[in-house]
């Protein structure tokens, strides 16, 4: 029920802005099916009670996303990235099926009912386990299964994009908490550590991605790994209490897990949706040609920004709410006394603040390259507002967002009561008190924040510094150009880029993206005038690459396979089915007993 | 405070520089390390000193001081002025991922030394994981870094670990093992300073990659 | 009543003493380098000055020039209102704990960052680029210190973090303590723009961080910029010497303990300014691509802190 809600909380903001979006399309009584019909089977997945309609739904669910991926077909890449998303998906699908087996071969049934607390080996459940994780995963988009991801969100609508990043991957979770939590009861403790590893290392590699790129939506299609990693280390420690009987942590860990889920769901919304709106201005997704937006799209602008300081996890927002959850999980996590877990957990810890850190300088990339400064480009020089719906969409993306950094206790309740089957206590009254807007973990005395009371004194200071610079300051303002250092021409391009900016990031870990520069000289045209010079700098994503490796290789062996048995001599062919019928022909009649 | 907190205390400081080592990339800041790195020990053994009430360890304390902190200190900055090369350009692995070698190298030794039972009257139990670290730390910078006089610097810091834990486990080793200690330790330096400079004259560097040429 | 006098009294000292820190640690630097200095008070002579000042807005500035000075200024004062400095009796200390703190903060460093990007001037974006990337590399090493603490205490909440020290004293974990003190120096370097990763003191285009981004700020909201990294200057260095230097009445609310302890509060950070003015004199400023190793070596350091508290 509790995914049903953030399904139709994103859905409406982006069916409001979707009416405006529209005129970007030729074919409009398409897009509108493919969309409704989306929407409609992600909600059939959730609602779905048997592996049988799951996987139906499940299948609907991918192609329509992979219609509307590939919606705009006339562009090559496109087709391209709608390509290798239905590959990876279906491979995903594949291993699905493959864990739905174990538990059907199990248990005898296909209803998820009779799966509850599954009573099946040690080994029949790490199968399951390591299954479901790789076959969701695929589709949440861990590393390293996450290459479809920032290939079909860029190219996907907006809107789409939107809903894919903000709900489709929120179904893996879904499904993931249900399987870990309802279906495999009494797991090792190391399962959970196995999701906490995994998610941290996507929350990190995610981000450090997002930050080297400049078109704006793979950008974000890398933080929705990010954030996907941030869930599953939820998940994970949560999972960690689980196997070491501590109920009331482990629905703590959970509500971290599930809060940051719907948050996810909306700063990822907010965001794909005001870079759409930037997209349906400028029509470019490169960054290094945005600029000054914030003066001709004010009110795109300020969501933006919202949206980027709830993502950075910075007070007082949303995002930084669950992250706050998140870490006090996994400072109960040391709690549970395995010397492993205790060591490694503050490790996760601090790449979980190193993920924040890299978050907000990400977004300081983007809003400082995009919306502020001059324009870079003819396109985002003549750039507008969008219309009233898309703003509305945005706007009520954009409140929400700061009603749950707010007012966090109430949200937490209607999740606890999510959570209250899943691990058989209502954690509500464990984690506030003090009159209501003061979280606090009761059990173990942890910590406390108040995110009301943190805005207040934010307003009270305010006041309070505005009034001396009233009384004592001198509030004379002159316009004045930029310092340019004493040149005289105004040049955009002067400006710090979107490469430079996370240039330093680039070489300090030079390791994940393997940078290739080089400086290309252009031909000499002018005698007297030094060569042009051009820079350029190619980055990749090593994942990416090794999984390119893996296939190649794989598929090479095939060919060399084909190229033995494929001759082109036509009685050898003869010959290979005549020896297949003699070679089954032995096998059965000696070794399964024959006819008898 | 317990005098064996004061000793802990002190050690830890000489595990921070044996870790500094490996931070710094220039020679005589390297160095430098080193001679902070043998006060802190000299403080540690004047500790147990001052404990114990042993006449030896007072001995141990001054010649620690003299030697490791004055004469060899000043020995490497006169080489290093002499070869004329001051910095570490490119050793086999980046500073960055042998620190975090070095914190992989320390938690193994505390791993290591958790269920390791010292017999007989121990004064400070856990210098001995940070000796065993500090050892670990001084044969790293061996393995890793390619200039003689880094090589030379990884096996004085190794022999402090040593020192350190001989000293401030229990009440010091023989007097006689601690003397032909410092006089191996010392010959040692100096034989190593006067090779290195041959080997400058020789190959214009001091790169010990570039010795694998005379293996023909 | 009484707490909430106590709490208002800890956070104008906080405040009010930041100029004089930084000239303090200015001071001790002059002295050895035998240089004549300015006084003391030059902190506050210079807010005096800024304030009266008109501003100097660049005709390329948007709304984001104009708040974020106030962000910068209001998230040091949340922090600072946070943190006990000799009492455990805070101003605000139920709204936040440790984590909110380093968020909180990081809240400002966000806003500083997009002031600098905002005027479209090269160096606003390269001063920003670099403060993101250093404030990124400096973030785990301080979670890392952060939770060595708040598991040896129990909590996160940052009164009660300093009570138990107080209470256990500083022997309790020595080694641990040690490392941690270490890490926290490296850190708080980097954090406040300091010598080795920043020099405060130039405006050279090559080397600077911090001064870049303020670069096009000029009168009141120069002097708010300038107030906020003194106030976080002295954040950390309370925050370093109520953790490292337990003594003090902490937890007395009489008259004479609080003065005992303002005293004592005083000693405390002027002790702790002098190593910043000693690093800062006898190192040169790291090439900017050996920060990430310095960072390293203090993940490193309270990574080993954490262990030690463990086995």
């Amino acid at each position: 029920m509790y995914f049903i809600l953030i399904v139709s909380t994103l859905a409406l903001a982006v069916s409001i802005y979707t009416l405006n979006y529209l005129e970007e399309f030729k074919n409009k009584s398409l897009f509108a099916f493919l969309y409704t019909s989306f929407i409609a089977s992600i909600i059939l997945v959730v609602i779905s009670f048997n592996a049988f309609t799951f996987l139906i739904s499940w299948e609907i669910m991918s192609v329509l996303s992979f219609f509307l991926v590939i919606f705009e077909y006339k562009n090559e890449e496109n087709k391209k990235s709608g390509f290798i998303y239905i590959l990876m998906t279906h491979l995903g699908t594949a291993f699905i099926i493959l864990s739905f087996l174990i538990m059907f071969i199990n248990t005898g049934s296909l209803d998820f009912k009779d799966w509850f607390s599954a009573d099946i080996s040690t080994t029949a459940k790490f199968w399951a386990f390591i299954f479901a994780l790789i076959g969701f995963g695929t589709k949440a988009g861990i590393f390293p299964l996450h290459i479809w991801l920032p290939k079909a969100h860029p190219v996907a609508p907006s809107n789409v994009s939107a809903l894919m990043s903000g709900v489709m991957i929120k179904t893996a979770i879904y499904m993931l908490v249900r399987y870990y939590f309802e279906f495999l009861t009494d797991i090792p403790w190391w399962f959970g550590f196995i999701v906490l590893l995994i998610g941290s290392v996507s929350a990190l590699l995610g981000v450090m991605y997002a930050l080297s790129q400049h078109n704006l939506k793979r950008l974000l299609a890398y933080h929705s790994i990010e954030n996907i990693g941030i869930i599953l280390m939820g998940i994970g420690s949560s999972m960690l209490f689980v196997s070491n009987g501590m109920p009331v942590s482990a629905g703590f860990a959970l509500l971290a897990a599930l809060f940051h889920t719907y948050n996810h769901a909306l700063f990822k919304g907010l965001l794909f949706l005001g870079a759409g709106s930037v997209l349906f201005k400028t029509h470019t997704k490169d960054m290094e040609k945005y600029g000054g937006l914030i003066k001709l799209m004010p009110l795109t602008s300020l969501f933006f920004i919202i949206g980027s300081i709830s993502i950075s996890a910075l007070p007082p927002f949303n995002g930084f709410v669950s992250e706050w959850f998140t870490y006090q999980s996994l400072l109960l996590n040391t709690k549970i006394n395995i010397n492993t877990v205790q060591i490694f957990v503050p490790i996760f810890a601090s790449m979980l603040a190193l993920t924040g850190a890299f978050a907000a300088a990400c977004f300081v990339k983007v809003i400082g390259i995009s919306f502020l400064g001059h324009p870079r480009s003819e396109e985002s020089r003549n750039a507008t507002e969008v219309g009233l719906f898309m703003l509305t969409g945005m706007g009520i993306l954009a409140v929400l967002c700061i009603i749950f950094g707010i007012f966090p206790v109430e949200v937490a309740g209607v999740i606890s009561k999510a959570i209250e089957p899943l691990t058989g206590i209502n954690i509500a009254n464990d984690i506030s008190s003090h009159g209501g807007f003061i979280l606090t973990s009761t059990d173990y005395h942890f910590g406390r924040i108040s995110p009301l009371g943190l805005l207040i004194a934010g307003i009270i200071f305010a006041v309070g510094i505005f009034v001396l610079i009233k009384l004592f300051g001198n509030s004379k303002v002159r316009k004045y150009e930029t310092w340019k250092c004493g040149l005289d021409e105004v040049n955009p391009k002067a400006q710090y880029s979107a490469t430079g900016f996370s240039q330093p990031i680039k070489k300090i870990f030079a390791v994940l993206y393997k940078p290739v520069e080089k400086i290309v000289s252009v031909e000499n045209k002018l005698k007297y005038f030094l060569p042009e010079k051009k820079y350029e700098v190619h980055l990749s994503d090593v994942f990416e690459l090794l999984i390119t490796k893996i296939t190649d290789r794989f598929l090479s062996f095939l060919l060399w396979i084909r190229n033995i048995f494929q001759i082109g001599i036509i009685h050898i062919y003869l010959g290979f089915i005549s020896l297949t019928l003699t070679i089954l022909l032995i096998y059965v009649v000696w070794f399964s007993g024959g006819g008898n | 405070m317990s005098i064996s907190e004061v000793i802990e205390l002190v050690s830890a400081f000489v595990l921070i520089f044996a870790i500094m080592q490996i931070f710094s990339d220039r020679l005589y800041f390297s160095v430098k390390t080193y001679a902070v790195q043998s006060f802190f020990l000299t403080l540690s053994i004047s500790t147990i000193a001052v404990y114990s009430g042993f006449a030896d360890l007072y001995i141990t304390a001054l010649l620690t001081f003299i030697i490791k902190v004055v004469l060899i200190p000043f020995l490497l900055f006169k080489l290093i002025d002499k070869i004329g090369i001051k910095r570490e350009i490119e050793p086999f692995i980046n500073i960055n991922y042998s620190l975090l070698i070095t914190g992989v190298l320390v938690l193994f030794s505390f791993f290591l030394t958790q269920k390791v039972h010292i017999s007989g009257e121990v004064v400070a139990r856990e210098v001995f994981p940070i000796s065993i670290a500090i050892i670990l730390i001084g044969i790293f910078i061996m393995i890793s870094r390619k200039k003689a006089i880094t090589q030379i610097l990884g096996f004085l810091t190794l022999e402090n670990g040593i020192m350190l834990a001989g000293t401030s486990i229990t009440k010091g080793m023989p007097f006689i093992v601690e003397i032909g200690i410092f006089f191996d330790v010392f010959v040692g330096a100096l034989m190593a300073g006067i090779m290195i400079y041959q080997i400058r004259t020789s190959f214009q560097d001091i790169d010990t990659d570039k010795l694998s040429s005379l293996k023909e | 009543m009484e707490n909430l006098t106590i709490g208002l009294i800890q956070f104008f000292i906080l405040v009010a003493i930041s100029p004089l820190i930084k000239g303090f640690i200015h001071k001790v630097k002059c002295y050895l380098r035998g240089q004549k200095c300015a006084s003391i008070w030059q902190g506050y002579r210079d807010i005096y000055k800024l304030l009266k000042k008109e501003i100097v807005l660049s005709s390329d500035a948007s709304w984001i020039s104009k708040v974020a000075p106030y962000i910068v200024l209001i998230s040091t004062l949340i922090t600072a209102s946070f943190l006990p400095v000799f009492n455990s009796h805070t101003l605000l200390s139920f709204t936040g704990d440790i984590i909110a703190f380093v968020y909180v903060l990081a809240l400002g460093t966000f806003f500083l960052a997009l002031y600098g990007m905002d005027q479209g001037s090269a160096f606003g974006g390269l001063g920003s680029s670099r403060e993101m990337t250093i404030a990124a590399l400096a973030e785990p090493a301080l979670m890392m210190v952060i939770f060595t603490f708040a598991l040896q205490t129990g909590t996160t909440n940052i009164s009660e973090i300093f009570a138990k020290i107080h209470q256990a004293g500083f022997s309790q974990f020595p080694i641990s303590s040690v490392f941690a003190l270490m890490a926290l120096l490296i850190i708080a370097l980097a954090e406040n723009g300091r010598m080795p990763v920043d020099n405060p003191e130039t405006h050279l285009e090559l080397t600077m961080v911090h001064e870049a981004m303020i670069l096009e700020a000029s009168g009141r909201d120069l002097a708010l910029f300038e107030i906020s990294s003194w106030i976080k200057l002295t954040l950390f260095l309370t925050l370093a010497s109520n953790i490292f230097v337990p003594f003090g009445l902490y937890n007395e609310t009489t008259f004479v303990s609080v003065i005992l302890g303002i005293v004592f509060f005083l000693i405390k950070i002027f002790l702790f300014a002098i190593p910043i003015a000693l690093v800062e004199i006898s190192m040169a400023k790291l090439r900017f691509f050996r920060v990430p190793d310095l960072m390293t070596f203090g993940f490193v350091l309270a990574l080993i802190s954490l262990v030690v508290y463990y086995l």
